[in-house]
Formats: structure tokens, C-alpha cells, sequence
């Protein structure tokens, strides 16, 4: 396994375990500023991708999860 | 002379709508609620358990059942009746369920782009689109076997922002419980209301001035919202959130279509959402799980 490979390994463990981290120990809904910390976590990630569809597509599902954090954050009851 | 002056005091203290509890508390568990839909003498609940909850309307009955048929990736949001009683949410961003009553996804529809969240809207069902660019309308309604045929609806619009992540979270929207096919929505951090058939010339659009006179959470001032018969509405403003605590409605108003506040109550414990609503009464679910009834004069 390269170095490059593993440095990106790496950043997607980070990345699941911050979701990981923010995630509540009963229903409680995520809060806003933890959205934006995982899309942050995320996007670092996404860019490491390798190849631009790949960082692209990798973008879309930083977004899309994203909105999920946001209207669980916002709309859900 | 004594007890009528008591009774003036009285009567001048107190709130135009009275509050009282319809069940004991815990009725459902506490799970995030990710849709509600109101149809034919129920009001359905989808928790991201994930649990399908079934509350009947006169007995104030409630069945609960585990959503079974998900796929791994699956994560569930929004929920609209159809008037036949078909059940539907998003069981992804592209990907339309159908629910049975007893909690099992029966169908899988593919949509064609990433959708952010599902209402019913009378006879049909309400798609909320990713917004694109500014001015473009965030709903789409139809019926779920034919997606080809969605029609826009015509408000509310996406607003203008500074960046990508802003637009996404500016353009929420969040619709309230319908009467025949009129549907109140709302982007989730404004006060305007825009209530619809899917029809231009019969989309209003109303401000709620009375939502911001009470402590709100700025963030997402109005909570929850119902259509009553022709004329009424209900509204709950958001309360203001407790530091880590959970989000939830405080004050409920009775309201003309245009706004006209007819009485309101703080009610307590906060709620979570309204249930259902008539001219005369409306049932939230408490921050307690309880159903509490508030009356109109």
C-alpha cells in the first residue's frame, strides 16, 4: 500500500469518526454547527480523492449528507 | 358583587384558548420524527427508530410498528397519505416508498434526481427539489407512479445566496398539515407562509407577524403549522432552544388565513407537533409525549 493511499485511508477514518463522534447516545437530533463540521470533514476528504468525477461525485454525497444533518437538525421533531 | 368581580379577574387573566391533556404521558417513544401525515382519522408518525406510528383521531389510539424492508443504506425522511391511505416517504434522496400500515416497505420508486423531502398535498403528493438557482420553485407535486408528469408548485421560491453551503440550508422548506388540497409551506427560517392548491391563482402568501412577538428561536421561528376548514389556521411558533436541548413549539395561535391572531397559549410542556387540528381544537404530541388538546373559545 503507497503512502498516498494510506494517508487517504486515513483521512476517511478521521472523517468517520468525527460523524461517529457527533452522533448522539439517544435521539437527539444533530446540531447545526455539527452539519457544517461534517461537511468540512467531508469536503477534506472528497478532495482527496483520486481523479476529478471521483472528487466530484465524492462533493455530491458530502452535500447530500449534509442536508440529511441539516433537516434532522432543523425539522426534525 | 364580590363573586362577580372574582369572575371578571378571572376572565380578564385568562387565555382565549384552554389547554388539557387527552393522554398520559410517554404515548410514543422518544425518537427523532422525521414525517408526519394526516389522513382519514389518523395521524401517522415515522421515527428514524425507524418505527411507523399510527394515532387515531377519536380514540386516541396508538400502533406502533418497526419499518421493516429498508436497505442498508437506506435512511428515511418526510412521509405524505394519499387519500387511498398509500403511504409514502423517501427512503433515500432518489428513492420513493411505499409504506404499508404495518410498517413494511412494499414499493421502491427511482427518482430521477436527489429530492430533499416529501408532503401530502391533497390528492397528490408534495416533492421538495435541491435548489438550483434563485427564483426557481423548491416544490413539485404529483402522483408517485408518474413522476414525469410533476407539476411545479408555484412557491414558495429559492432564495438568493452567498455560497453553496447557504443555499442548501436557506431553502428548507417544511410544510404543516393541508385541509382539502390547500397545503401551508414555508422556508424553514422565514415567517411567510405560502398557502397553496398548486394553482397560481389560488397560492396566498401571508405573514405571520404574531410568530415573532414571543421568544422564538430565531432559527426556525415557525415550529409547525395546520389548516382548518376554510378559513383557520393554527400556528406554532418554535420556543427558544435550551443550551443542548432539543428544539420544539412553544406558542400555539389560533389564526385567520390572514393572519388574525384569535387567541394563543404557551403551551406546556413544549411541543413537538401538531397531530390534527379543526376550527374549534387542535392536538400537539408534548415534549413529554402526551397529547394535549388545545380548545378555542
Amino acid at each position: 500500500m503507497t503512502r498516498k493511499l494510506m494517508g487517504r485511508k486515513l483521512v476517511l477514518v478521521v472523517t468517520v469518526a468525527l460523524m461517529l463522534s457527533a452522533k448522539p447516545t439517544w435521539a437527539q437530533p444533530p446540531t447545526q454547527d455539527q452539519c457544517m463540521t461534517q461537511l468540512a470533514a467531508c469536503y477534506y476528504w472528497a478532495a482527496a480523492q483520486a481523479g476529478f468525477w471521483s472528487m466530484w461525485a465524492s462533493g455530491i454525497d458530502c452535500e447530500l449528507a449534509m442536508i440529511d444533518c441539516i433537516r434532522r437538525a432543523i425539522l426534525g421533531r | 358583587m364580590l363573586a362577580v368581580s372574582l369572575w371578571a379577574t378571572a376572565a380578564a387573566h385568562a387565555g382565549p384558548l384552554q389547554v388539557r391533556a387527552l393522554s398520559a404521558p410517554n404515548l410514543i417513544d422518544h425518537h427523532v420524527i422525521v414525517g408526519r401525515a394526516h389522513c382519514r382519522g389518523a395521524t401517522w408518525l415515522l421515527t428514524d427508530a425507524p418505527e411507523l406510528i399510527r394515532i387515531s383521531v377519536d380514540a386516541h389510539a396508538v400502533v406502533s410498528s418497526p419499518v421493516r424492508g429498508l436497505g442498508q443504506t437506506d435512511k428515511m425522511w418526510g412521509l405524505a397519505c394519499l387519500p387511498n391511505n398509500e403511504l409514502w416517504t423517501l427512503a433515500a434522496h432518489d428513492v420513493l416508498a411505499r409504506l404499508e400500515p404495518d410498517g413494511r416497505l412494499a414499493e421502491r420508486i427511482r427518482l430521477d434526481r436527489p429530492r430533499l423531502g416529501v408532503y401530502s398535498a391533497g390528492e397528490r403528493i408534495l416533492l421538495q427539489q435541491a435548489p438550483t438557482a434563485a427564483g426557481r420553485p423548491l416544490l413539485a407535486a404529483g402522483l408517485p407512479k408518474t413522476l414525469t408528469a410533476f407539476l411545479q408548485w408555484p412557491a414558495p421560491l429559492s432564495q438568493p445566496t452567498a455560497s453553496r453551503d447557504e443555499q442548501l440550508t436557506a431553502n428548507l422548506v417544511n410544510c404543516g398539515i393541508g385541509a382539502a388540497s390547500y397545503v401551508p409551506c414555508w422556508l424553514v427560517n422565514q415567517t411567510r407562509v405560502v398557502i397553496s392548491d398548486g394553482s397560481p391563482a389560488h397560492t396566498t402568501v401571508q405573514e405571520f407577524r404574531f410568530v415573532r412577538g414571543g421568544a422564538i428561536d430565531g432559527a426556525v421561528p415557525l415550529w409547525d403549522m395546520a389548516l382548518a376548514g376554510s378559513a383557520r389556521v393554527w400556528v406554532l411558533a418554535s420556543a427558544r432552544a435550551t443550551p443542548g436541548g432539543r428544539r420544539a413549539g412553544g406558542r400555539l395561535t389560533r389564526s385567520t388565513r390572514r393572519g388574525t391572531d384569535e387567541g394563543s397559549l404557551d403551551v406546556i410542556p413544549a411541543a413537538r407537533l401538531i397531530l390534527w387540528a379543526t376550527d374549534d381544537r387542535c392536538v400537539v404530541l408534548s415534549s413529554t409525549d402526551q397529547l394535549l388538546e388545545v380548545v378555542g373559545p
